[in-house]
C-alpha cells in the first residue's frame, strides 16, 4: 500500500463499455 | 472530493483499510480510512490526489460532475464505433418453452428473402459510411429453422464488411437442438463464429422447461451437439433460473464438467431470471417470472449462483456499466417482416416499433422515455451509471407503460458490494 492507496483495478474506458454487449435480453437470453 | 458515483465497503484483508468501487469505471482502491478522513477534510496530497482522479473517484466539483452525468450516453454514442443488429429470422421454433417471452407471438412467421435483402442495404446505408465494426446477432424463435436466410445474410454483411475495410462478426442465439457440427460448420464459414445456447438447470428442470413441441426432453441432444461444436466455433452457455429452481442450477455445472464441458471449452456461462411477461403475450397459462429486479430471492440468487459458475472456474463478466440497447443510437432488433424495435421484448409491440428498414429508424427519445433518469433523485444516485432509469421493458410489463424510472437502488443496495467481492476475490480486474 503506496501512500495508504492500494489500486486493485484501474478500471475501463468508455471505450470498454461500449465494447460490451448489452443486457441479458438483447445478449441472448430467451426468457 | 468524492465523486457521488461510488460504494464503500470494509476490506476483510485489512480492518484499518476500506475498499472504494468507481459505479463509472469499475475501478477498485483499497485506502487507509486514515487516508478517507483526508480526503474528507480536503487535506490530501498532489499525488494521491491526482492517482485518485485518474481512478474517477475524485473530482474537483460534485455538482459539474452531475451535469457531465447528463450527457454521459451521448459520450458513449459519440465513440460508438460498433453498428449491431439483432436479427428476428422467424418466430418459429421446434421447443415450447413454458415461459418464453416471445409466447403468443409466435408462429410461421418467416423473414422473407425480400426482408433480408433490405436489411443488407439497410447496414450498407447506415453502417459502412460510419462504422469500423459489424456484428449482427441471429435470434428469433430459432434462427436455425432459417440456417439458409441465416448463412444468406452473413455472407453477404461479411463480404460488405470487407470490401469496406471493416470488422465483421456474426453471432447466434439458439436453443441448441439443431446445433449440430454440419451446421456449425457452415455457420462459421459464413462467418457466424460464436453462438448462445440455453440450458435451464440440470436434465430434469431443463427438460420440465425447454421440452420440443412434441413434450420430449431436449437436454440430452443439446450436450451432444454442445461437446462438439465447441470445438468449431466459440459457445456461450446462458440459463433461465426462477425462484423454485435456482438452488439446482449448481448441479448443471457440475454436469457440464462431467460431460467434457470444461470452462476452457465455453466462452461464457451466465444464469440470469426468467422475466414475467404480460398475459396478453407470455405462453398461455404461465404467469411466473421475475417483474422486478428488487425482490429479496433474487439477491441471493443472483450473487449465488455467480460464486457457483466462478469457483469452478467458468468465465463469467466483469460487473462494470453495461449499457441498453434503447441508450444506443446504432444497436437495434429487425423483426422478420422489416419493422426496427429497441428491445426483443418489444417485438410485434407495433406501438414501440421505431421505424423499418425501408425508412430508417425515427426519433424514439419520448416514446420510450430516453430522459426518464436526468432528475435529482437518479443523479445523486451512486448507482446511475450502473442503471440509467432501469430496464423499461420490465416496466412495461409491471405497470403497463415506461413513464418514470424501473429503480433499482434496493437491488444494487444488496447485491453490488458482494458482485464486487467476486471479482476482486476472482482476479476479473483491469490493469
Amino acid at each position: 500500500m503506496k501512500n495508504g492507496i492500494r489500486i486493485l483495478d484501474k478500471g475501463i474506458e468508455k471505450k470498454e463499455i461500449v465494447n460490451m454487449p448489452c443486457c441479458p435480453t438483447a445478449s441472448g437470453a430467451k426468457r | 472530493m468524492l465523486s457521488t458515483y461510488y460504494i464503500s465497503f470494509p476490506d476483510s484483508s485489512d480492518p484499518a483499510s476500506i475498499i472504494l468501487f468507481s459505479t463509472k469505471n469499475a475501478s477498485k482502491v483499497a485506502m487507509t480510512k486514515n487516508l478517507l478522513s483526508d480526503i474528507e477534510q480536503g487535506m490530501l496530497g498532489d499525488e494521491e490526489r491526482e492517482q485518485l482522479s485518474d481512478l474517477g473517484l475524485l473530482v474537483d466539483d460534485a455538482a459539474e460532475e452531475k451535469k457531465e452525468m447528463l450527457s454521459y450516453l451521448d459520450g458513449l454514442n459519440s465513440i460508438d464505433h460498433i453498428f449491431a443488429s439483432k436479427v428476428v429470422l422467424n418466430l418459429d421454433c421446434n421447443l415450447a418453452c413454458r415461459y418464453c417471452f416471445e409466447g403468443q407471438r409466435k408462429g410461421k412467421y418467416y423473414m422473407s428473402r425480400e426482408t433480408a435483402d433490405s436489411f443488407v442495404e439497410f447496414v450498407r446505408a447506415y453502417a459502412v459510411p460510419r462504422k469500423q465494426e459489424i456484428r449482427l446477432t441471429f435470434y428469433g424463435g430459432e434462427p436455425l429453422l432459417s440456417l439458409g436466410l441465416t448463412e444468406y445474410i452473413s455472407e453477404r454483411v461479411k463480404s460488405l464488411a470487407g470490401q469496406n475495410g471493416i470488422t465483421y462478426s456474426g453471432h447466434i442465439v439458439t436453443n441448441g437442438t439443431l446445433l449440430t457440427p454440419a451446421v456449425a460448420e457452415r455457420l462459421t464459414a459464413a462467418g457466424v463464429k460464436e453462438a448462445s445456447v440455453t440450458l435451464d438447470g440440470p436434465g430434469d428442470i431443463h427438460d420440465a422447461f425447454r421440452p420440443f413441441k412434441g413434450g420430449k426432453g431436449s437436454f440430452d441432444i443439446i450436450i451432444k451437439n454442445l461437446n462438439e461444436v465447441c470445438k468449431i466455433m466459440d459457445v456461450e452457455v446462458g440459463g433461465n433460473f426462477m425462484k423454485e429452481n435456482y438452488h439446482q442450477f449448481p448441479f448443471l455445472l457440475d454436469c457440464l464438467a462431467d460431460e467434457g464441458l470444461t470452462p476452457d471449452k465455453l466462452l461464457l456461462v451466465r444464469f440470469d431470471p426468467v422475466t414475467q411477461e404480460s398475459d396478453d403475450m407470455a405462453p398461455p397459462g404461465f404467469h411466473g417470472g421475475c417483474g422486478c429486479f428488487n425482490e429479496s430471492w433474487l439477491y441471493d440468487a443472483g450473487v449465488y449462483l455467480r460464486e457457483e459458475i466462478m469457483k469452478r472456474g467458468y468465465k463469467v463478466h466483469k460487473f462494470m456499466p453495461m449499457t441498453c440497447l434503447m441508450d444506443m443510437a446504432d444497436r437495434s432488433v429487425i423483426n422478420f417482416d422489416g419493422e426496427i424495435y429497441k428491445c426483443p421484448g418489444l417485438i410485434g409491440r407495433k406501438k414501440f416499433s421505431v421505424g423499418n428498414l425501408r425508412d430508417g429508424v425515427e426519433n424514439y427519445r419520448e416514446s420510450h422515455n430516453l430522459d426518464n433518469w436526468k432528475n435529482e433523485g437518479c443523479l445523486d444516485c451512486a448507482y446511475l451509471p450502473l442503471c440509467f432509469g432501469g430496464c423499461r421493458y420490465m416496466k412495461l410489463v409491471r405497470d403497463g407503460n415506461m413513464n418514470g424510472v424501473d429503480c433499482k437502488k434496493p437491488f444494487f443496495d444488496a447485491t453490488l458490494e458482494a458482485f464486487v467481492k467476486q471479482d476482486i476475490k476472482y482476479g476479473l480486474v483491469s490493469g
